[in-house]
């Protein structure tokens, strides 16, 4: 369907009202461009062939052993257990940002992104919760399969104010604390913080045995700084001014910002950590699909 | 109303082509408008890479904010620097001030600068220089020109002038002197001269001379001491700039003096012409010709050895024939200095001398008189008609004295004269210092408080000495009164020198007078008696000489009138008294030629004939007692003439020579001169004159200078100062062509080719690094 795809745009989106919409939109959006349907399995993990049986499912098949060996497999996979996802997401001033360029703060970027994982999720039956942070945690919702559940997230989400700093150390530590069982924890923020106490936090949640993944959501204009003329600069959560000549700066800033992505990277490739790198001037279909497809990678490859 | 207008618009710009500059005013404010519209604000969420960034950039910041400074300060302190009007020598003409140069040009016209190096005496290559100097002066450039010599005027031209060819001509006029230079004077004159024109601030004093030792380390180190105080002080205001032409050897003949050896030149008895000579110089010189010439023949030559810097002499003997006055001149081998090798006498030859003698004792004996055997003694004759010596006596009495006209008489002889009146007095003092000769001999009629009174004038009259008391021979005193037998050097008194028993010991007087000298008496004790008192003295009186014989001259105190010693020393008297005119006719170049007279001659006409065949009329100056002509004007050597019209009807000659103290040419190095004159004193010291960077290309008007070149500079900072504010890399590059184009544009004044090509590179290293960053900024847009 053509129409859906064109809600992958953010700026489009924007023009829509109601979280929930906009989250079936995407992810229809999404699943249309898709070959396969991902509802069959979030977590996919193959696991065996058994001998084909008359009467098994034809989808099973593993046809390229057919074709080398002639004879009928099916692919089975692990069972589905139980899983749980919990989506952190930063409500903190930080992600208010939106640069001239971008359609959506980073903030309503992140909700769609989240919204739609949620949708996703409560779609094959898992169960989903929701924590809203900024400098501690101002909403927890304990994940739960039930629709009724999902639109009182979505509400959650869409009504979460922005404000606050950003201390995403001692948040992981809460959330380590709160969540009993292991789980899925996606973190969807712009990561803007002492990257020390970031580190220890996350290290925290890996030692719960969670399956961490980090979103980071960042404005193009923080990462392209594409500022030439004399600006003064207001910080949103630092309350600093600078006033400085880009373009005699930009080489510095870049190497700063990248400098920043790269150990953020580099420290979740360490900690095994899924990391994924979104701008809000990506088609959402893209961003989940950068991110989904990785983790399909990096499972696949376990 | 229109008119009124134009009147009030009628006002206009020196300059009007710069008025684009008014346009390039509103540059400032467009820069200032654009700048403020680009300010933009903006909230940032990633603040802390920025911060850092910005912290990190802070380095790079400061030295951008290090360079806006110093643009600005640069741009103060051009100014400032503009506005004082500075100068500076020797880059070429474009940074030639348009502050105007007070040139003073000294020049050494002694006549030492007369010496001839190849063609060209040094005082012609002064002058070329000199033309040289003024050639180099800019038009608006002030001038003067002074001269060293002996005599005035030192300034040549008094005030500053701005025209270049009248300095030119006067500096062709001006001729070399026969003077030795007075270097104090011209100094003297030279800073008056630089004081009293303040407002030519920059001044240069150039000195072109040989620097001879004779003239510059002058007499005494009083006068030295002036000098270099002088040029201490002309350095305060003006740069001394000391060209020379005192380079290269210089050897030089010269005549030191020229004289006879007899006081007098007597017709019918020869003459001893006695010529010093003096050489300076390494090679020794054989048979050098000296000849002599007498009225502007050639008399007699003979020739001379000169042995390396030493002193010769060469000696003539000649008789003449007939009396007159008479020009000798002796000369030597011309030399590179030929002003020096001649010298002039002016000869005035007798061939008798006329002698009064005052009696003042009247007896109907004529061996009574007391100038009976003084006159035998100086004209030897039986009878009168046999009179043929040179000496030609005549006796009056004392009261006939009044009435003689005494300029006929070369000397006068008052034999014991009782008393004179104060009008005889006066006719003596005039006919004595108009060159005339006394002999005054004492005796017993006079009368001391008269004598005293009238001629002594308590040493301000004609009589040298004060007559005292009258001494006499004792009874007991055997022997009387002799002379002295120690034989005083003089020239009364030569004939006795080396020659004992010639009859002066064996003189006995019974009577004489003392005397006594004033303080600062300056006459001479000729011939002594044996107790010291004095029997002969002598003295100079205005142009003429008095003796004072304090005994008799006749046979009442003694038996010398008939001894055999009178004779001789009367005549010698004669011969000393009346030679005391000659020496006045000779002179050095500058002095005055004196020529006094006793009886009225105030209506006389005189006429004057200098030896560069000029004649100058002249007049009698007429005080109380005397009439003298007195002539200044001696600027050349040579003889002079002068004639006397009604009534005296005559010709005298005089000899005006060089001094000979110039023809020492010995001549200061720079070393020299640093030590001795110039040692706290800043000078430079060439031997050539250069010009000083003239070779500029093109017109460049007189008004150009650095102040105009560092003015354009503060512009171009001023605009480079905005551009660097509005944004850094623009602001660079625009320094950087801001110094491009000062350097290409100074260096094409001066003619420098090879910076151009630096400057080129310089220019191409620029257009390059626009385009490196021109290429960033476009990798930089993703």
């Amino acid at each position: 369907m053509e129409d859906s795809r064109q809600y992958l745009d953010p700026e489009v989106l924007n023009k829509l009202t109601g979280l929930e919409l906009q989250a079936r939109l995407i992810v229809e959006g999404y699943v249309s461009g898709l070959h396969k349907s991902p509802y069959h399995g979030f977590s996919v993990e193959f696991a065996e062939h058994r001998e084909y049986v008359p009467g098994d499912d034809l989808r099973y098949v593993d046809w390229k052993v057919f074709g080398k060996t002639d004879r009928y497999y099916l692919k089975q996979y692990e069972e589905e257990t139980n899983f749980a996802c919990h989506l952190l997401l930063d409500t903190s001033e930080s992600m208010q940002y939106r640069s001239e360029g971008a359609a959506v703060s980073k903030l309503d970027y992140a909700r769609y992104v989240a919204a739609s994982l949620a949708y996703l999720i409560t779609q094959q039956q898992d169960a989903v919760g929701l924590t809203t942070f900024d400098s501690e945690i101002t909403n927890f919702l304990q994940p739960s399969s039930q629709p009724s559940h999902l639109k009182r997230l979505l509400h959650l989400m869409e009504e979460a104010p922005a404000q606050g700093e950003t201390s995403l150390g001692s948040i992981f530590h809460s959330v380590a604390e709160r969540t009993k069982q292991r789980g899925l924890v996606i973190i969807i923020s712009d990561l803007f913080d002492d990257l020390e106490t970031l580190l220890l936090g996350l290290k925290h949640l890996k030692h719960c045995r969670h399956d961490v993944s980090l979103l980071q959501v960042i404005d193009p204009a923080e990462q392209d700084f594409p500022f030439d003329e004399p600006t003064l600069f207001h910080g949103l959560e630092i309350s600093a001014d600078q006033m400085v000549d880009p373009r005699s700066l930009k080489d510095a800033y870049h190497r700063e910002f990248d400098g920043f992505l790269k150990e953020v990277r580099s420290h979740c490739r360490n900690l095994q950590m899924e990391y994924t790198l979104l701008r809000t001037d990506m088609p959402l279909d893209v961003a989940l699909a950068s991110y989904l497809n990785s983790r399909m990678h990096r499972n696949s490859r376990i | 109303m229109i008119d009124d207008r134009l009147h009030i618009l009628a006002f206009g710009f020196a300059s009007p082509w710069l008025l684009w500059g008014l346009a390039a005013a509103s540059i400032p404010v467009l820069i200032h408008l654009l700048h403020k519209r680009q300010y933009k604000e903006t909230s940032w969420a990633a603040m802390q890479f920025l911060l850092n960034a910005a912290r990190r950039q802070s380095r790079k910041l400061r030295i951008q904010q290090l360079l806006l400074l110093a643009v600005r300060m640069l741009i103060v302190l051009l100014l400032a620097v503009a506005l004082a009007r500075p100068y500076v020598e020797n880059l070429g003409a474009y940074f030639q001030t348009d502050v105007p140069v007070h040139r003073v040009i000294i020049l050494d016209a002694s006549f030492s600068m007369g010496f001839m190096e190849g063609t060209q005496s040094r005082f012609d290559q002064a002058k070329d220089i000199a033309r040289k100097i003024l050639d180099s002066a800019k038009q608006s450039d002030a001038m003067n020109l002074m001269r060293i010599a002996g005599s005035a005027p030192y300034l040549i031209i008094r005030q500053p002038a701005y025209q270049k060819s009248q300095v030119i001509q006067e500096l062709d006029e001006l001729e070399l002197t026969d003077e030795r230079g007075d270097v104090l004077a011209t100094l003297q004159q030279a800073l008056e001269l630089v004081q009293e024109t303040p407002d030519l601030a920059r001044k240069e004093v150039y000195i072109l001379s040989d620097f001879q030792k004779e003239n510059w380390l002058a007499d005494s180190p009083a006068r030295q001491g002036a000098v270099r105080k002088l040029l201490e002080q002309i350095s305060a205001v003006a740069k001394l700039r000391l060209i020379s032409q005192g380079q290269g050897a210089s050897s030089n003949t010269s005549m030191t003096s020229f004289k006879i050896a007899e006081p007098l030149a007597i017709v019918g008895q020869p003459i001893h012409f006695l010529v010093s000579i003096q050489y300076q110089g390494e090679i020794p010189l054989a048979n050098q010709t000296v000849e002599l010439f007498i009225n502007g023949r050639l008399a007699q030559t003979t020739q001379v050895d000169l042995a390396p810097n030493s002193e010769a002499q060469a000696n003539f003997s000649y008789t003449l024939n007939a009396p007159g006055e008479f020009q000798v001149e002796a000369r030597l081998q011309e030399d590179q200095l030929s002003l020096d090798d001649r010298r002039w006498l002016s000869l005035p030859a007798k061939d008798r001398l006329r002698v009064l003698l005052v009696n003042g004792v009247t007896s109907g004996r004529e061996l009574d008189a007391a100038t009976a055997y003084l006159d035998l003694a100086l004209s030897p004759r039986l009878s009168p008609s046999d009179a043929t010596g040179l000496i030609q006596p005549r006796v009056i009495n004392e009261g006939d004295f009044i009435s003689t006209d005494l300029t006929q008489y070369d000397c006068l002889f008052l034999c014991n004269i009782g008393r004179l009146t104060s009008q005889e007095v006066e006719i003596l003092t005039a006919y004595v210092r108009g060159g005339g000769g006394l002999v005054v001999c004492l005796g017993d009629q006079v009368d001391l408080e008269n004598y005293n009174r009238t001629l002594y004038q308590e040493g301000q009259g004609l009589l040298p000495v004060k007559i005292e008391s009258r001494v006499d021979r004792s009874s007991d005193n055997a022997s009387g009164f002799a002379f002295d037998s120690a034989i005083i050097e003089h020239p009364i008194m030569e004939p006795f020198l080396g020659n004992p028993n010639a009859g002066l010991e064996s003189v006995e007087k019974n009577s004489y007078f003392k005397t006594s000298f004033p303080e600062d008496s300056t006459a001479r004790v000729v011939l002594k008696f044996e107790n010291g008192d004095p029997a002969i003295i002598d003295s100079d009186a205005g142009q003429g000489r008095v003796l004072v014989l304090t005994t008799a001259v006749d046979r009442s105190w003694g038996n010398w009138a008939i001894w055999p010693s009178f004779p001789p020393v009367m005549n010698e008297c004669v011969f000393h008294v009346v030679s005391g005119r000659w020496p006045e006719r000779q002179k050095l170049v500058g002095e005055e030629l004196v020529r006094p007279f006793s009886v009225g001659v105030s209506e006389m006409p005189v006429m004057v004939f200098r030896p560069d065949q000029r004649s100058e009329p002249q007049q009698v100056m007429n005080s109380e007692n005397e009439n003298t002509i007195v002539y200044s004007n001696t600027d050349r050597a040579g003889i002079y003439e002068m004639e006397f019209g009604l009534p005296l009807n005559r010709k005298e000659l005089f000899a005006v020579n060089v001094d000979p103290r110039e023809s020492l040419l010995e001549c200061m190095d720079e070393k020299e001169l640093k030590s001795s004159l110039f040692s706290s004193v800043d000078m430079s010291y060439r031997t050539q004159f250069r010009d000083s960077g003239q070779t500029s290309l093109g017109p460049v008007s007189s008004r150009d200078g650095l102040t105009r070149w560092l003015l354009y500079l503060v512009m171009g900072f001023i605009f480079v100062e905005q551009v660097l504010a509005w944004r850094f890399s623009f602001g660079v590059i625009a320094l950087g062509l801001l110094v491009a184009i000062g350097l290409v544009a100074s260096l094409v004044s001066s003619g420098q080719q090879w910076a151009i090509l630096l400057i080129g590179l310089m220019a191409a290293g620029l257009i390059l690094g626009w385009f490196q960053q021109g290429r960033e900024k476009r990798t930089s847009k993703r």
